[in-house]
């Protein structure tokens, strides 16, 4: 295919044309506008236009203090809410210095993994809904009921969770909590090979995938690719083994890689093998979680981080999520800046789609498991 | 890609002509180093950080044109994979003058550029394709200003109200 990416756009070409897109296209997962040139089926350039959902969360963090901006944590990606919402909470913790309490930690991990094992599935039931499997959706979506279910019993909400605070979290767990989680890590590893019958050998989705949106190592330090779409090219990176916060460093796991290159059919199987990842993590966290305090003893009543800048990074579902906060030593910051992987890894379309063919352009912004509203902020 | 120590990368981004290491009481928390450059300086880190393997993590721009000696201030942020090592470069511009386009040697610094023009109205040169990114191509002002109030505050809002819809005859 490399010989038809040296074709130059020309507008004023007949044999060319331009289509839209988006911004209501139901595989774009929200409102995001792709602008490609086409030449037939044939991609000559895409040009992604973003903005469509942008509710302005950097400029309302410079508007109001560090506490009234945390329920917009979760809702820069509502469907990894959690992680967010405590990568926030951690962002502010390493910036005033403040230690959680150990339940507290453990708490975190146990539902940021089961958070991330939901989006993972959200993104296994939409990604192959896109490619035309309807039935998958159907059992993706059942087990992702499970878990928000599971999260809503201690939250109190299903996606856009408020549970961190600086210092610890809102409200301790149960044993029912702590016993349906387990039950649910049993269950899910039955249903993982359900599923890997039911997608991962699946030919006709083989087919769909394989080959099909490479994302190569040379695009990897250009545009500072992670998350999944850089472990599938290959790359065993994760910032929770790289700089581990929260106490991840206690809990043994492996960071799955690609084999292929980093195709689409190895982004599949890197996130499925992260939630086996994930439970591994749950079910080590179920058993060594100890008793005591779920709050700070000394959280500050108003956060004022002493003047200077501050970064602090996360795993998200989708990978490398960073926390830029420029403090001036007030009640409010100078600048939040929230560095999100899916700004990323969209920015990178018009250097991998063109050369692929339309229909692909689905499978390769499924794949790389776009969520609009974090590209928008 | 020759990996280079992570002192010595620091060292030659020291020694370079242009660069101040940050003052004592200066906090970057999260970042191992932080520099001050003048933004002729930018371009050849950025390419001794590129050289090193490092990449990009991101560029952001502060408007700290309230302070004393005030300017917009680009935030630069440079790491590399594994174990992080983040070099983190202030370029202090004064108000109303230009920045200096990095998109040729990180392909990821076109959108961080546009989305700084965007939201803080610093235009970058050379930038090939500098065009809003965020807000609508037709928008007027740059929201992250601190100064920013919306210059059209009616543009969202329908012309004419929406007609009411007409009575239909019971029965």
């Amino acid at each position: 295919m490399a010989d038809t990416i040296e074709l130059v756009p020309d507008a004023s070409d007949p044999e060319t044309y331009f289509l839209n897109m988006g911004p209501q296209h139901p595989s774009t997962h929200g409102v995001l506008r792709i602008r490609l040139h086409l030449e037939g089926e044939r991609i000559l350039s895409a040009d992604p236009i973003i903005g469509y959902g942008h509710r302005a969360h950097e400029k309302m963090a410079e508007n109001r203090d560090y506490l009234q901006f945390l329920p917009n944590s979760s809702r820069i990606d509502y469907l990894s809410g959690m992680i967010y919402n405590l990568a926030y909470c951690q962002a502010i913790e390493h910036a005033l210095e403040l230690e959680v309490p150990e339940r507290a930690q453990i708490i975190r991990i146990i539902c940021g993994e089961l958070n991330r094992i939901s989006s993972h599935l959200l993104w296994l039931g939409t990604f192959v809904l896109d490619l035309g499997g309807f039935t998958p959706f159907l059992y993706a979506f059942d087990d992702r009921e499970k878990i928000l279910d599971i999260l809503d019993s201690i939250t109190g909400s299903r996606l856009t969770y408020c549970y961190g605070r600086f210092g610890g979290v809102t409200m301790d767990v149960d044993d029912v909590f702590l016993r349906r989680t387990a039950d649910f890590c049993d269950y899910f590893k039955t249903r993982l090979n359900e599923y890997h019958e039911l997608v991962t050998d699946n030919v006709i989705y083989q087919h769909r995938t394989r080959n099909v949106g490479v994302i190569s190592t040379e695009l990897i330090q250009d545009y500072a690719l992670s998350g999944p779409v850089l472990r599938a090219a290959g790359v065993a990176q994760d910032v929770r083994k790289d700089e581990p916060y929260g106490g991840y460093e206690r809990f043994d796991f492996d960071v799955p890689v690609g084999d292929r290159g980093g195709d689409c059919f190895d982004r599949h199987t890197v996130r499925m093998e992260e939630m086996v990842q994930s439970m591994r993590i749950i079910e080590q966290a179920l058993a060594c979680i100890p008793d005591g305090p779920i709050m700070a003893p000394k959280v500050p009543k108003r956060i004022r981080p002493r003047a200077g800048d501050y970064y602090f990074a996360v795993e998200s579902a989708r990978g490398h999520f960073g926390i830029f906060i420029t403090s001036d030593g007030s009640d409010v910051p100078v600048r939040n800046k929230l560095r999100t992987p899916s700004f990323v890894n969209v920015s990178t379309m018009p250097v991998v789609l063109p050369g692929t063919m339309l229909a692909d352009t689905v499978a390769v912004l499924g794949s790389i498991d776009i969520v609009v509203p974090e590209i928008d902020r | 890609m020759g990996k280079v120590s992570v002192s010595e990368l620091a060292q030659n981004i020291a020694s370079m002509e242009g660069i101040a290491m940050a003052d004592e009481g200066d906090i970057a928390k999260g970042c191992q180093h932080l520099y001050r450059s003048a933004l002729a300086t930018l371009r050849p880190v950025a390419t001794l950080c590129k050289q090193s393997g490092y990449h990009l993590e991101h560029i952001t721009c502060l408007d700290l044109r309230s302070d004393e000696g005030g300017c917009m201030r680009l935030a630069y942020q440079f790491n590399r994979q594994g174990a992080p090592d983040r070099h983190l470069l202030h370029v202090d511009l004064d108000p109303g003058s230009n920045g200096v386009t990095i998109s040729d040697l990180f392909r990821g610094a076109d959108w961080y550029e546009r989305e700084v023009f965007d939201m803080h109205g610093v235009v970058i040169d050379d930038h090939a394709d500098l065009r809003r990114l965020l807000m609508p191509e037709d928008y007027v002002g740059h929201p992250l200003l601190k100064d920013f109030t919306d210059e059209d505050p009616e543009r969202h809002i329908l012309a004419a109200p929406m007609p009411a819809p007409e009575a239909k005859d019971e029965g």
